[in-house]
């Protein structure tokens, strides 16, 4: 285990040092240190559960500590509320994209920041720096009358971007503030946090994509259990911070994952097909066959169509030609009810808001909806739900106290492992994910991908949306590749690279954009 | 670069210890499972009741004989059976303000419509649950299929309720209610043998039913699950719509049922008979600790009832004012407002 390589010294503009805080009975920091210097980009990581969140949310004011020490500038620092913290120069874009709907782009840019009776719409200044903003981070930006609620999620979080980087913090904050942004104005706000690096701004980046911290990040510190376990240099070696992160687990060389399938696939019988269905109104017409234990990813930037591509196979929109094949029947899938009769089962993407039940128990979280299995003498029955549960936990390495336990005392990852064995409990023919390892930590995902694909041995298909090009390269056995609405190029497990897919996303988009 | 990442999601290095996860039960001090028990259920009210009750003895003697026992489960039975619709309304994240007009549309029923040439009272208590019912029924498609707030179209509902019955009962007072009706809630009255008047009985079975129905049936599965998120019950292949529309037809009969009974009750039945039971039905709820989507359930509610109708009695028979009760009901509702408010804030920081 590494020293803390935590110089002291009065040059740091945010220093951190023995911060605890607990949250009724669970401790969420027990000894939480960083120092960050004028100027660099330094990347927090660490597993769902470690602190980061918390140490984040202590930064900016939302929560208080129980105990340890803050400074910034030299200073003590010990906000009270967010708009305490913001004074100070410690501005947060959190995950969450925070906008009032029914106002304007510029009034969101300028939220917090504006000044009663003098509209911001009439400030000629202002108006001029928002928009330089949003220019320099998008390559389309929306106009800025436009009401915040119609903008699409990417350009959402551009903007709540865009809010802090007017206030000219001394330290921004990221949050997992990039994951809903797409490639290109990723590719932009590192430009653009480079720059303003260079003229003495820092940042604090939490992220759950190494290649984003080996992009921009000077310097990491680990978290682990509420503990800030060390600190690297930016010569930081992968293995070294995973085991940082893991806590010194041994590292095994991973099973070679891009070992071809057993049999061609091509021979396999087609359980899903897709003819000339419109994922817009005026979009191409996409043809695609999903065949019996394949998995197939979507890929494309953020909002190009994958996500209707995926509603589609579960029966929402221009459903006319999509078929489900089973043996010499075929049958239309109209609508999410016929799917499920059909045997398709569809995993959300947001995990709090579209899937788990909060209060209710892991169990009722499992069983919800097969519910009808555990019917004896026409009650439910929890010791048969229980049973079936046992199958799923063992299955998927599920880890929980008691079943009867509410779902959000599991971590993220666990919750989403509850969430997928509800819907393999349905027994599906055809599992729709809708990028299930956002948000989770590297061992769930290890865990998730080894479980996918022992289903699709066993003949279950796979048709998973992910927005992480490398999920793409280890998982799938192909990837359709999504571009303006449309379904634009399809790639084999054996042409299938980074650079490949990454150019597929972008190839003609530029050419239009 | 990239090798090494992919590298790492596939390793056997196991989870780092999951800090989030409940400590085992072996672990927590008694203090910590006094509060977890107090979570599932209302542990402290239902200690608040005796205390008060036995508060009630010492300042009063006879309080505790048998005929004012009994006068006071009368009373919780009437609270109580008024307040079954409000608890499921509440766990679906509604509110039900129609209970009001609902009661009094059952009361007047039984009062007025008695003698109906033709047409017996059964008959006439069979139609005015339906005609309630089938009300409660399109209040809830109308507050889901608009996304209407349940306040507005509820408030609606009782009030036109209200305003029916008083049309078609030409608006007279009415006699009193037939002697079976008043027997139900006659203190003195017993059922079957029991020392207990039927509406006690009555109430203890809904408390059986309405806990099974809530919690070992699908239908009561799809209720809470509708309750807990409503985005996630959708996906999950439940129908919330028919969830709202069951609830408030559910509540509106029951609300009708439960006017039957207070109409043999009160005696003088009028427009405002209901009020009362529609003020406490929503204390009831938030006493016993059922929050807006839950978690909750009838048997919180049952524990809230008894203690607001001890409370009450209790200041009644020590001579307080009816102001005084209002202010103290206020005060007890804040309190558990505060209790559970605060403790669901606490579950989403962590």
């Amino acid at each position: 285990m590494p020293t803390h390589p935590l110089t002291t010294g009065p040059e740091a503009v945010l220093a951190v040092d023995g911060l605890r805080k607990h949250f009724g009975p669970t401790v969420a920091l027990q000894d939480a240190a960083l120092r960050l210097f004028p100027g660099e980009v330094h990347a927090l990581v660490g597993e769902n559960g470690s602190g980061k969140s918390t140490l984040v949310k202590i930064l900016s004011g939302v929560h208080r500590p129980d105990t340890g020490s803050m400074t910034v500038g030299g200073r003590a620092f010990a906000p009270r509320n967010p708009a305490q913290a913001l004074r100070a120069g410690i501005d947060t874009v959190f995950q969450e994209v925070l906008g009032v709907e029914n106002r304007t782009v510029l009034d969101n840019l300028w939220l917090g920041a504006d000044r009663p009776l003098r509209p911001v719409a009439r400030d000629a200044g202002r108006r001029e720096k928002a928009a330089e903003v949003l220019a320099a981070l998008l390559v389309t930006p929306p106009p800025l009358d436009a009401p915040f609620g119609s903008l699409q999620l990417s350009d959402r979080q551009a903007c709540g971007i865009a809010r802090s980087l007017l206030r000219d913090p001394r330290v921004l904050i990221l949050d997992e503030a990039t994951s809903a942004l797409d490639l290109d104005t990723r590719t932009r706000l590192f430009t653009l946090v480079k720059e303003r690096a260079a003229q003495g701004m820092s940042v604090v980046l939490i992220t759950h994509r190494m290649d984003e911290i080996r992009e921009i990040g000077d310097r990491v510190t680990v978290l682990r259990s509420g503990r800030t376990v060390g600190t690297l240099g930016a010569d930081w070696d992968h293995d070294e911070m995973i085991r940082l992160m893991t806590g010194g687990a041994h590292l095994v060389p991973p099973a070679d994952s891009s070992e071809p399938a057993a049999c061609d696939p091509a021979e396999r019988p087609v359980v899903l097909r897709v003819t000339g269905s419109r994922l817009r109104p005026g979009g191409q017409p996409c043809h695609a066959e999903f065949r019996r234990g394949e998995i197939v990813g979507l890929a494309g930037l953020e909002g190009h169509g994958q996500d209707e591509f995926l509603r589609l196979l579960l029966g929402h929109g221009d459903t006319e030609g999509v078929v489900r094949t089973e043996g010499d029947g075929e049958h239309r899938v109209t609508d999410p009810r016929r799917a499920r009769d059909l045997g398709i089962a569809y995993v959300a993407r947001d995990r709090r808001g579209e899937s788990i039940l909060p209060w209710m128990s892991i169990l009722d979280n499992f069983a919800v909806a097969t519910a009808d299995r555990d019917v004896r003498g026409g009650l439910l029955s929890e010791a048969a739900a229980e049973r079936r549960f046992a199958h799923y936990v063992e299955r998927l390495a599920i880890k929980y106290g008691r079943s009867s336990d509410a779902v959000t005392t599991l971590s993220g990852g666990n919750q989403q492992k509850v969430v997928i064995a509800r819907w393999l409990a349905a027994d599906p023919e055809i599992l729709l994910l809708n990028d299930p390892t956002r948000g989770i930590d590297v061992g769930a995902k290890r865990d998730l991908y080894r479980l996918l694909r022992e289903l699709s041995a066993q003949g279950l298909t796979v048709v998973m949306l992910s927005s992480e090009v490398d999920e793409h390269v280890e998982l799938m056995d192909r990837v359709l590749v999504f571009r303006e609405g449309s379904l634009a190029a399809g790639l084999a497990r054996t042409e299938l690279d980074r650079e490949r897919l990454v150019d597929a996303f972008f190839d003609g988009a530029a050419v239009t954009a | 670069m990239m090798t090494t990442q992919q590298g790492s999601l596939d390793t056997a290095a196991p989870l780092a210890p999951d800090i989030t996860a409940p400590a085992p039960p072996e672990g927590l001090s008694a203090a910590q499972r006094l509060l977890s028990l107090q979570r599932r259920f209302p542990l402290v009210q239902l200690l608040l009741t005796v205390a008060v009750l036995g508060w009630g003895a010492a300042a009063m003697p006879g309080f505790l004989d048998p005929t004012s026992l009994r006068s006071v489960l009368v009373l919780c039975a009437l609270t109580g059976l008024a307040s079954i619709g409000q608890t499921l309304v509440v766990l679906i994240r509604g509110i039900d303000l129609s209970l009001a007009g609902f009661i009094v549309a059952g009361a007047v029923t039984v009062t007025q419509f008695g003698d109906v040439p033709g047409v017996p009272l059964p008959v006439m208590l069979v139609l005015a649950v339906v005609c309630g019912g089938a009300t409660g029924g399109l209040v809830g498609y109308l507050c889901h299929r608009f996304a209407i707030h349940p306040i507005i179209v509820t408030l609606a509902a009782g009030s036109i309720a209200v305003g029916v019955t008083a049309v078609l009962s030409g608006g007279g007072t009415g006699a009193g209610a037939p002697g079976w009706v008043v027997r139900l809630s006659a203190p003195m009255s017993s059922t079957f043998g029991l020392p207990v008047p039927p509406v006690v009985v009555i109430w203890g079975l809904a408390v059986v039913a309405v806990s099974v129905l809530l919690h070992r049936t699908r239908s009561g599965r799809r209720l809470l699950a509708t309750g807990a998120s409503p985005v996630a019950a959708e996906l999950a292949h439940i129908s919330t719509r028919k969830v709202w529309v069951t609830v408030y037809a559910v509540s509106a009969a029951l609300a009708i049922l439960a006017g039957v009974v207070l109409a043999g009750f009160a005696g003088n039945v009028d427009n405002r008979l209901g009020n009362p039971y529609l003020f406490q039905s929503i204390a009831a709820v938030v006493l016993g600790g059922t929050a807006f989507g839950g978690p909750g359930s009838y048997t919180r509610t049952t524990v809230g009832v008894l203690l607001l109708t001890t409370v009450s009695t209790v200041l009644v028979g020590l001579g307080f004012q009816e102001a005084d009760q209002q202010i103290l009901n206020g005060v007890v509702i804040l309190a558990a407002m505060a209790l559970y408010g605060r403790e669901r804030r606490l579950r989403d920081q962590v």
